[in-house]
């Protein structure tokens, strides 16, 4: 492994999101983590424990109240919204429970959406990106179908092809597995495994299912938006 | 095509349906504005050309503008001086040196002026006193200035001078007085003067106000019946160009010093009622667009509800507030321009249905049929004021849908 290999991809610091309110809402509280390329990590912990919350911190969808989000090293939290956007755009892959595939467009076309909208690649360009996307994710047949014909396997699959329509490096993923049965999820994790493995990309995924979590290569477990346990850490202090 | 206009476009082929009544709604009122205004505009440019053909455009009349100066005001012009009592200079009532003054007027370019003396006179015939004006005409000079002669029905302006007391009557008033060519009328003027004259034409102006009450003699004739030897009251003046009728008459005005009038502030009154019209029309066609507009937002509104989901999902993958926006300000326009284009046929066939209906209406001005008027500006003002509604119909749920928060959409549905 080079150094630049593993400079972190993704770094938060002291991060906290509090929902203000009469009674104010601690979502996640003074995290800190840091992941680098090419890892496979794990968000568990009990429903509510805030593991979504800090998802969507991650991915730049919401602000926090106080800490920092780094990616690739740079403080977000001066950005304004069209730069954290552009930033969601270019570097961020999302994958939730439910596909959220636009209902009116093709599978192709849902993965060209993102890469339309960047606008880094030419016409021709972005078919051929889009085709080995799909051929990869075993949807090459599939992709002139709209969503309502796929089954939920696909659907996922789907969704995680758009998530990589402009090849970010990070790619966070908010219980995808949720709405599959067990064989599909293990499909979908074996999808992760080998975005993380073979194009080194950071591959966050929040999850509940403790068998799936177990394959990852790191896991942080959140318990009342703390973090309690993490797995890498732990192989740290064992290392000590 | 871009992917944002990709999506909206994509949006609204989804909703049909109420794409089709929210089209149908912008064409509708587009539609009847634009047969609204063709038919305003028509039915004004019809009054004012009658109005202007019927009277000349520029008359100076016998009278002063402003009360004239009493010799005190002249003798004492800064003094504070009063005089009661004082019994105003009486002037013969005519215009002075008339002639002279017409020659000058006629020697400017582009003006012709006729003299006139026009007074009331009350018309027997067949047992019905009737009053009317009678119009004593240079039949010479009066056919350069005005259109008598073409709105001639039957005779001709010759025969005033062939028959020895020839009298042109107007339409409306022969047959008030159920007089025919050729009938022999006896007219009294307050002179006390009588003369009998024989009907030697029927002129139709088509402006009822004039055609009922108006007869035209020799000057020279009605200058001995009203016992008014060669006074002349008014001089009627033609121009080339109708429109600059105010700008002249001012100039005449300072000329000859009489009160010069020019057709529109003659018919001020008139066409004051057409300005109030206009309003009327341009409020009635606001609100029908204003209308229109409310099935724009009702369905842009509909699929900013609809697709909350969809909009979330497309922030979360970085697309912009104002992408979003811009996808559903694209929709209305979509829906305004269609709409737009669907009402100009509509529009178009509207004026061309109403053009075609025969009416009879004699209000100010006779004929019949709906007078209407194609312009393109009645097109161009109603597609402007329809896109205008229609972005703004979109851009007030667009704006909110830009706002949509993701995550609280994301954590609701999962």
């Amino acid at each position: 492994m080079t150094g630049a290999d593993m400079a972190p991809v993704l770094e938060t610091r002291g991060l906290t999101r509090i929902l203000p309110g009469k009674v104010p809402v601690t979502l996640v509280r003074d995290v800190t983590l840091s992941f680098e390329a090419g890892a496979f990590v794990a968000i568990t912990g009990p429903s509510g424990s805030g593991k979504s919350s800090l998802l969507y911190l991650l991915g730049l969808l919401d602000r926090p109240t106080a800490g920092q989000v780094l990616i690739g090293g740079r403080d977000t939290a001066a950005l304004d919204a069209e730069e954290r956007a552009r930033l969601r755009l270019a570097t961020i892959g999302f994958v939730f429970q439910f596909h959220f595939l636009l209902p009116e467009f093709t599978v192709r076309e849902n993965v060209l959406i993102p890469m339309r909208r960047l606008g880094a690649l030419d016409e021709r360009a972005m078919r051929d990106r889009t085709a080995a996307i799909l051929e990869s994710l075993g949807l090459a047949d599939e992709a002139d179908r709209r969503p309502e014909q796929l089954s939920g396997g696909q659907r996922q699959r789907a969704a995680i092809a758009r998530a990589l329509a402009n090849d970010p490096p990070i790619l966070l993923a908010d219980e995808p597995t949720g709405n599959l049965d067990t064989r599909n999820g293990a499909i979908v994790f074996d999808v992760f495994a080998r975005l993380a493995r073979d194009q080194r990309r950071t591959v966050i995924t929040v999850t509940h299912d403790v068998d799936l979590g177990a394959r990852t290569n790191r896991r942080v477990r959140l318990v009342d938006a703390r973090v309690v346990e993490d797995s890498a850490a732990a192989a740290v202090f064992q290392t000590l | 095509m871009s992917l944002l206009a990709d999506i909206a476009l994509t949006h609204l082929r989804g909703r049909l349906r109420q794409t089709l009544v929210a089209v149908a709604g912008v064409a509708t009122g587009v539609g009847f504005s634009i047969a609204m205004a063709s038919l305003m505009e028509g039915s004004q440019r019809d009054f004012i050309e009658t109005l202007v053909n019927a009277t000349p455009p520029v008359v100076v009349k016998d009278e002063y503008r402003n009360p004239p100066r009493q010799p005190a005001e002249r003798v004492f012009a800064t003094g504070a001086v009063a005089l009661d009592g004082l019994k105003p200079k009486e002037e013969l009532r005519g215009i002075r040196n008339a002639r002279a003054r017409l020659l000058r007027i006629d020697s400017l370019p582009g003006l012709t002026a006729a003299p006139i003396l026009r007074g009331q006179v009350v018309m027997r015939f067949g047992g019905k006193d009737i009053a009317a004006a009678l119009v004593g005409i240079e039949p010479e000079r009066e056919r350069r200035v005005s259109n008598i002669e073409r709105d001639l029905r039957a005779g001709s302006l010759a025969a005033l001078h062939a028959v020895a007391n020839g009298v042109i009557l107007g339409s409306g008033l022969a047959d008030r007085l159920g007089a025919h060519m050729g009938d022999t009328l006896t007219i009294t003027a307050p002179s006390g003067l009588l003369l009998r004259m024989k009907v030697v034409g029927l002129v139709h102006t088509g402006m009822v106000g004039i055609d009922n009450s108006e007869a035209y003699a020799l000057l020279k004739k009605v200058q001995v019946l009203q016992n008014r030897p060669n006074v002349v009251n008014q001089i009627r003046v033609r121009l080339d160009d109708a429109e600059k009728a105010r700008a002249v008459a001012r100039r005449i005005e300072a000329l000859v010093g009489y009160r010069t009038e020019s057709w529109d502030e003659a018919n001020e009154g008139l066409l004051e009622v057409l300005v109030i019209r206009n309003i009327i029309m341009y409020t009635v066609v606001g609100a029908i667009l204003l209308v229109a507009s409310f099935g724009i937002f009702n369905v842009i509104s509909t699929i900013t509800h609809e697709k909350a989901r969809d909009i979330a999902i497309l922030k979360s993958l970085g697309f912009f507030e104002r992408d979003i926006r811009r996808i559903f300000v694209m929709q209305s326009l979509v829906l305004g321009v269609i709409g737009s284009l669907l009402g100009w046929a509509l529009g178009a066939a509207l004026t061309t249905g109403l053009a075609s209906i025969t009416i009879d209406v004699k209000a100010f001005t006779e004929r019949s049929g709906l007078p209407v008027f194609y312009s393109f500006w009645h097109y161009m003002i109603a597609a402007a004021f329809a896109l205008s509604a229609a972005t703004l119909a979109g851009w007030l749920p667009a704006r909110r849908a830009a706002r949509v928060d993701p995550v609280a959409i994301i954590r609701g549905a999962a």
